[in-house]
């Protein structure tokens, strides 16, 4: 292809990624800007920054519990899902089970149900309970719609390890479940980390779960910065510095996992 | 046989707690589905059968947030295969260095993001009188005394944007992926026999990343079809009833009006409509190209 098309292709690209990039941009900015600084019709560029947003918004509103309800959410379900996933994802790829080429389909089907299917009988089975509103529940409904995703990942990274370690382990008498987790556990540690950020950032961001599994004792950061929003007189600095926290993590997460971003989007189907 | 037995063992927790946390609650709704179980309208609770099934079939409010959904599904969908066919084409002929790399992973930010931050985020930027978008629109003469979110035509177009946002970094991203692994030969004799431009791209890269692009359209259709996240935060529906889609009618019958017979049901059809059509679209579709036959 000639220089100047590759010329043209890449200011178009250019010029597109940051056009596009611009709504986060414009957050960023606005989280530092005075409330008056934001509620101006013709949009302020220039101004003098400010961090009262992240101070009122943790500091006066709270939302340091938010961010501790949404760690210890995020986290129980990376252990939870990890934990359960990783034998099945061992079986899956050194065994030939009956069945197992319908994961595929088994994964789509667990992404299937409408949200408010599976919430509804949830919240009447959890409050009937006093289960309602835990932090419990919400890891329970993350770890489910993350385990299909996570077995089939792993599996992925399984596959990686030649056979003959297991073969040899299972010829010294080592029963699967020792082999699984003594010799090939240590050997996909990276694969296994790089499946719990995954699920770390999913549960992490999740939105219609832990709105409608909480009340106000286990409410999650996304959560809580939608209910921000009021109809008079909307906070948008503060809205937009919760956000820009929230978002954080999960953009460090991004950055390490840059070069398995594909591989955990297609399933493992690509390597990237 | 032993080793065999030891594998089912290792698959049977995952396998129960599946059961347990997702099918059990599916169970349990269609038992719902058949009863008139109500919070604001008290009464003994009963088996009605199927009077909810045919309310619903008889609810002009199901063909009407069907419609909307379609209205935002099809464009947004549309919009994120094109472009994301032609900016992974363009990252493809760019190569693999280290700055298309950085651009990419700027690029991909969305990916990453919370449904919540992002609905948020262009819920301000379009505001009917603060948001920075909004106030590049009207000087470029657009948006003459409307707003996106409170106009009742505009407000499908805004979903579909901010849909468009979030995916099509997503889409973009596996298109790429799936490019840059063509075979290297592949693309080499291609060139040597004079293959350029389009007509490249028509006959050596779109048929190789086809089944890859099959993927990739279904788990956007499952997911567009459930649209809900941003339309809860930004308009609730609204306004009117003018972004009322079929999953966020579900929301209200569950979650506001507390019809909890009646949800149940149309959460239910929700999920036959999904499950059937991507059945199908497995068999006669993707099949072909991703199992090959």
């Amino acid at each position: 292809m000639g220089r100047k098309v590759i010329y043209i292709v890449a200011t178009v690209l250019v010029a597109f990624i940051i056009i596009n990039i611009f709504p986060f941009l414009w957050l960023v900015i606005t989280s530092f800007k005075t409330r008056a600084d934001t509620l101006t019709t013709v949009p302020k560029l220039f101004f003098e920054p400010t961090f009262s947003n992240y101070i009122s918004a943790f500091a006066e509103r709270g939302f340091t519990v938010y961010l501790v309800n949404s760690l210890i959410i995020a986290l129980g379900t990376t252990a939870l899902t990890v934990l359960l996933a990783f034998p099945a994802a061992y079986v899956f790829s050194r065994m030939k089970l009956k069945g197992d080429n319908h994961m595929f389909f088994v994964i789509l089907t667990t992404r299937m149900g409408p949200g408010v299917l599976v919430a509804v009988p949830i919240f009447l089975m959890f409050s009937s309970l006093g289960l309602w509103d835990t932090h419990f529940v919400v890891i329970l409904l993350h770890t489910a719609f993350n385990l299909a995703f996570a077995i089939w990942l792993i599996k992925g990274f399984i596959d990686d390890v030649p056979r003959d370690l297991d073969e040899a382990a299972w010829l010294d008498k080592l029963n699967p479940l020792k082999t699984a987790f003594r010799i090939i556990m240590p050997l996909c540690g990276p694969g296994i980390a790089i499946t719990a950020l995954f699920v770390f950032v999913m549960s992490w961001n999740e939105f219609l779960y832990a709105l409608l599994l909480t009340g106000n004792k286990a409410k999650t950061l996304p959560v809580a910065i939608a209910g921000l929003v009021t109809p008079h007189g909307t906070l948008w600095g503060q809205i937009a510095a919760v956000a820009v926290l929230t978002s954080i993590p999960v953009l460090l997460t991004a950055y390490l996992l840059q070069r398995y971003i594909v591989r955990g989007l297609t399933f493992g189907a690509i390597k990237g | 046989m032993r080793k065999e037995t030891f594998g089912w063992m290792l698959v049977l927790p995952s396998f129960m707690y599946l059961m347990g946390v997702i099918v059990v609650p599916w169970i349990y709704s269609i038992y719902l589905s058949f009863t008139n179980l109500s919070y604001t309208s008290p009464g003994i609770v009963s088996f009605v059968w199927d009077t909810n099934f045919i309310k619903m079939f008889d609810d002009p409010k199901i063909y009407a947030s069907i419609g909307k959904t379609a209205m935002i599904m099809v464009p947004a969908i549309v919009l994120q295969m094109l472009f994301g066919l032609f900016i992974a084409w363009g990252l493809y002929t760019l190569g693999t260095s280290a700055k298309v790399r950085i651009l990419t992973t700027i690029y991909v930010l969305p990916i990453v993001m919370s449904s919540s931050v992002i609905a948020l985020t262009w819920y301000f930027i379009l505001h009917s009188e603060y948001g920075v978008l909004t106030y590049l629109l009207r000087s470029f003469g657009l948006l003459k005394g409307v707003s996106v979110w409170s106009d009742p035509n505009l407000v499908i177009f805004g979903y579909v944007l901010v849909d468009t946002w979030q995916w099509l970094p997503f889409v973009t991203l596996l298109f790429w992926a799936g490019m840059n692994a063509i075979p290297r030969d592949l693309v080499e004799s291609a060139n040597v026999d004079g293959a350029k431009g389009f007509y490249f791209f028509r006959k050596v890269i779109f048929p190789s990343i086809l089944p890859l692009f099959a993927v990739v359209l279904l788990l956007r259709g499952m997911d567009t079809f459930k649209i809900i996240d941003p339309i809860i935060i930004i308009t609730y529906g609204g306004p009117g009833d003018a972004s009322e889609t079929l999953h966020f009618f579900n929301y209200r019958e569950a979650f506001r009006l507390w019809n909890i017979g009646y949800a149940s049901t149309i959460g239910l059809f929700i999920f036959f409509v999904v499950e059937i059509a991507c059945a199908l679209y497995v068999k006669f579709f993707m099949a072909k190209y991703v199992y090959g036959g």
